[in-house]
């Protein structure tokens, strides 16, 4: 559905702040872009949008190049991007009103937006007396109202308390099954993680690693993380490659060691020390997403 | 709905909830209108000839005494009243003491003067000489029909052979402007002065829009850039209109009530709508440079409230033009709040109507057209830094 190639950008004659970027993303497919500030998120959105003219590149959708005020993309700003001296429904209306719709198509939309966001109770409210969040419900349902193909949220949970943040999270896996493409930028890796399918990390305007999900989290696939009940000798150290993380957490090396798991369980008890957990075959998002910045540091 | 109609629609709610700037679009003004009316009421009276207050002290007048005092009275320029109190004790700028010696002194039989002339010490330089030349006026046509009495001829004799007062004709050297009243200065100028201040809220609400990218979002709805600012224009035009209609109400209505003279309405009234017109386009295109410029709402606050305070101090706001001394009177023409000043009072004062106020219309329009064409390219250049 949307398709990014070799898209360049930078303002004026300066270093180019989004350098060769390339990505693809299908209806129905949620990806999770990461990245430290300043890497380019918001820049490659605002492309994806239109908002920037590429130096070179293109985006499309469906096969269409993107133009600024494409009706089927929407953005769903970091900030509140509405008017706090507007009542939810003034504001619903408005952005309604933009789209040109018929008086019943414009009624169809709010009040269908209202609903997926949950507002219908506080709509005659005044949008600068929500909470903080109702205020990122609000700037989700305005992006709603264009019922878009693509849907672009930066940052939509920030400062936002777990009860809000699991409805917005929520309500993005239902426009998901929807088939809406989505591209979702945050800090938040563990939400990135519950919702993405595919991950894209960013930094100096380049995608340092992109991929599905599933197949970043299983890659190296050949450390186990364990739990133990007792501090190990050096010998079991020795023997499994065994190096403490965060105590009483440590990991075992099978490449280095040359066993498999359950010959390393085995070598752990018959040690005499137990096992109180253990995570074996995937990693946290968090733990790829730091190393990959770490890789990009160590070789720029 | 179009999206025209839902862009106007909401910039209308979003000004008339904006109680702070509603107050400083229309009470600001107001308040300055009705105060420095009433205070400079005097001031603009007197250059038009109001007469300047005075006290007269004496004991007792004999018969030439009381003649010369009838002669005082006549005077236009004085108005006289018999008091023993201090100057410092009421308003009058001025005391005329007949003294004891004033008979003695008229026959020449002693060196004391007759009259004194004490001025209240804040009394200008200009007040000062028009008193003298009052009294010394009213003396010497005193001295002049006691001398033809003297003579053997009449009070007329005197009037038209000695004193001969149509020896001297007074004519306008060529047209000039007419001064206008307190009301007449005030009111278009403290309009003027609040038209402009549309640049603060304006201002505000379109950094507001940036800051929380409300614009980016906006545009990727397909709304043009014309559109937004067509319809964002458009209820502060409305807005300068209505603060027209109010300042005129208040000077032909209410400031009469409170003792001032009325603003006259009887004049050439599309013509007045047209200077307003001009005037607010004006505003409305410096308020979208500011806006387009100003990075924060302090900012724009600050650079609002500076412009439009030092336009209102050389364009003839805050000191009236005809007060000013030449050379101020040139730079007063850099600033359109002048033209603006100028074209008002056409109508107002001088019953002008289209050809008196074409001019500053034009100057109003083509600074527009300029201050448009320079807000449109710093808003395309923010679009491009976006």
């Amino acid at each position: 559905m949307l398709s990014v190639d070799g898209l360049t950008f930078g303002y004026g004659k300066r270093q180019q702040q989004i350098d060769g970027i390339s990505l693809a993303l299908g209806a129905g497919e949620v990806l999770g872009l990461l990245g430290p500030n300043g890497a380019g998120k918001t820049t490659l959105v605002s492309l994806i949008t239109g908002q920037l003219p590429p130096r070179s590149g293109r985006v499309t959708l469906q096969g269409e190049p993107i133009r600024l005020g494409h009706r089927d993309i929407a953005l769903v700003p970091q900030e509140y991007a509405f008017y706090p001296k507007l009542s939810v429904l003034e504001n619903l209306r408005y952005f309604g009103g933009l789209l040109g719709l018929e008086k019943s198509e414009l009624q169809t939309r709010v009040t269908g937006a209202l609903a997926d966001t949950d507002l219908g109770g506080c709509a005659s409210v005044r949008s600068g007396a929500l909470s903080g969040g109702l205020k990122r419900r609000l700037n989700i349902a305005i992006a709603l109202l264009q019922k878009p193909k693509l849907l672009l949220l930066d940052e939509p949970t920030a400062n936002v308390d777990p009860h809000s943040r699991a409805f917005l999270l929520n309500a993005v896996r239902q426009l998901r099954a929807s088939g809406t493409a989505i591209i979702y930028t945050s800090h938040l890796l563990g939400e990135v993680e519950a919702i993405a399918d595919k991950v894209a990390v960013m930094d100096r305007g380049q995608i340092i690693l992109q991929g599905p999900l599933h197949c970043l989290l299983s890659e190296q696939h050949n450390r186990v993380e364990m739990k133990l009940d007792s501090t190990p000798d050096d010998a079991l150290c020795q023997q499994i490659a065994l190096t403490p993380t965060a105590n009483p957490w440590y990991q075992c090396n099978l490449d280095a060691c040359g066993l498999n798991l359950a010959e390393a369980i085995e070598a752990v008890e018959r040690a005499g020390v137990g096992i109180q957990q253990l995570h074996y075959g995937s990693r946290r998002l968090e733990e790829v997403y730091l190393k990959c910045l770490a890789g990009a540091e160590a070789n720029p | 709905m179009s999206a025209w109609t839902a862009s106007l629609r909401k910039e209308s709610l979003l000004v008339i909830r904006d109680w702070h700037a509603l107050a400083l679009l229309f009470l600001m003004p107001c308040l300055f209108i009705v105060i420095m009316s009433l205070a400079l009421q005097e001031r603009f009276g007197r250059e038009a000839g109001l007469q300047l207050a005075g006290q007269l002290h004496y004991q007792s007048l004999s018969a030439d005494a009381g003649r010369l005092l009838d002669e005082l009275h006549r005077s236009a320029q004085l108005k006289l009243e018999r008091s023993d109190l201090p100057l410092s004790a009421n308003d009058h700028l001025f005391s005329l003491s007949f003294t004891p010696a004033f008979d003695r002194a008229l026959a020449g039989e002693s060196d004391e003067p007759g009259l004194e002339l004490r001025f209240a010490p804040e009394l200008g330089t200009r007040e000062r000489l028009l008193i003298r030349a009052a009294v010394q006026e009213a003396f010497a046509v005193f001295s002049t029909q006691a001398l033809a009495l003297e003579l053997g001829y009449d009070k007329n004799y005197a009037e038209q052979e000695l004193l001969r007062r149509w020896f001297i004709a007074e004519t306008e050297a060529e047209a000039g402007p007419a001064q206008p009243n307190a009301v007449q200065q005030n009111v278009p100028a403290w309009l003027i002065f609040a038209m402009f201040f549309i640049a603060v809220p304006l201002s505000t609400t379109v950094i507001d829009e940036r800051r929380q990218r409300t614009l980016a979002r906006i545009r990727t709805f397909g709304a043009p850039v014309w559109l937004i600012y067509s319809a964002k224009l458009l209820p502060y035009i409305v807005i300068n209109l209505l603060q027209l209609l109010l300042m005129l109400a208040l000077g032909a209505w209410l400031l009469p009530l409170a003792g001032a003279e009325g603003l006259s309405l009887a004049v050439h009234l599309p013509a007045l709508a047209a200077v307003g017109l001009c005037t607010s386009l004006c505003a409305l295109a410096l308020a979208s440079v500011i806006a387009a410029a100003a990075k924060t709402v302090a900012q724009a606050t600050a650079i609002s409230g500076s412009v439009n305070i030092l336009l209102a101090a050389i364009g003839g706001v805050m000191i009236p033009l005809f007060i000013m001394p030449p050379l101020m009177q040139k730079i007063a023409q850099l600033s359109p709040m002048a033209w603006a000043l100028e074209g008002f009072l056409s109508v107002l004062v001088r019953g002008g109507g289209w050809a008196q106020i074409a001019h500053p219309c034009l100057q109003l329009l083509a600074l527009t057209l300029v201050l448009g064409v320079i807000a449109m390219a710093l808003i395309q250049r923010g679009k491009a830094h976006a």
